[in-house]
């Protein structure tokens, strides 16, 4: 989760990659429970959602090439079923996206487009909604070593920093790719 | 400039998928306002989406306040479950293979000269 893709300038990787992918999940969680939130906020956000996973991916980009040259000679099993862990989140998440906007009912009309209602398309997003559901699940649990180590080191460094300077001398910050 | 072909990478990615996504929906029928399913046919100004999102306050009617809760959050709860299980998992094969890879290493590079390997 640390590689450096596309390094914003004068940050730590890992800090910004620990922001955004807490603010992509939380934006999810809401997105996913559309009972909960009401439909406007579910279509407006989940638009929104289309931007951050770019944002995601282009900070990745480097990971991404590099697993993609070594996927069948050069490379560990744990980076091959990441990669096709994310290869799927990818197109679930395409189809989710623009399976939603072809029914959307407020988001797409409030911008003067209207599409018409079709159950295929519907069949559609709520198949690779709870497909997305299972990924984000095996996603988060194959990630969770990274996710602990930087929230102890990043996010309880605010409110503890005692033990985010234990958490530092525990473990080196390394992620599942291998980089420091 | 490197971002911005980047981006258009994924974006002509993501366009290519929705394309075989709308492919995918002709062939299996678009326009069925059934989509196959009796009873479920669009009525007067009925929407389809509304059948199947109820509002916030539609959700859950009539049923206990837990039923209705687990009902909202059945995502966040599916996640949780798969974490709790899967997380554990990943991280005893992540230590056996480290454990392997050091035994390995032990076994292929002798550390203290053997007394045979000195010469007499």
């Amino acid at each position: 989760m640390a590689t450096p893709g596309t390094k914003v300038k004068g940050l730590n990787p890992n800090k910004v990659n620990l922001a955004v992918d807490v603010a992509i999940f939380l934006v999810f969680l809401l997105t996913m429970a559309p009972r909960f939130s009401g439909l406007v906020i579910h279509e407006w956000l989940s638009i929104a959602f289309g931007a951050t996973i770019v944002v995601h991916l282009l900070l990745h980009w480097q990971w991404i090439r590099q697993v993609t040259r070594r996927f069948f000679s050069k490379t560990t099993w744990e980076s091959r079923i990441n990669y096709v862990l994310n290869g799927l989140l990818f197109i679930s998440m395409t189809i989710v996206i623009f399976t939603g906007n072809m029914i959307s009912e407020f988001a797409l009309p409030q911008l003067g487009i209207r599409l018409g209602q079709n159950f295929e398309f519907h069949r559609l997003h709520t198949m690779s909604a709870d497909f997305i559901v299972f990924l984000v699940g095996l996603y988060i649990a194959l990630h969770w070593h990274w996710v602990v180590n930087a929230i102890k080191r990043y996010a309880l460094a605010l409110f503890f920093p005692r033990s985010a300077r234990a958490a530092r001398a525990e473990t080196p910050m390394v992620d599942h790719k291998g980089n420091a | 400039m490197k971002i911005v072909v980047r981006i258009l990478v994924i974006a002509l990615a993501a366009v290519l998928l929705s394309w075989l996504t709308t492919l995918y929906a002709q062939s299996s029928g678009v326009g069925n306002t059934n989509g196959g399913r009796p009873g479920f046919e669009a009525r007067g100004n009925e929407s389809s989406t509304e059948r199947q999102f109820p509002t916030r306050s539609d959700a859950g009617r009539g049923r206990p306040g837990l039923y209705r809760a687990i009902e909202m959050f059945q995502p966040t709860l599916i996640i949780t479950a798969i974490v709790v299980f899967v997380a554990p998992a990943a991280q005893f094969f992540r230590r056996r293979r480290k454990q392997r890879l050091s035994r390995m290493t032990s076994q292929s590079i002798p550390l203290t000269p053997m007394s045979h390997d000195t010469a007499p």
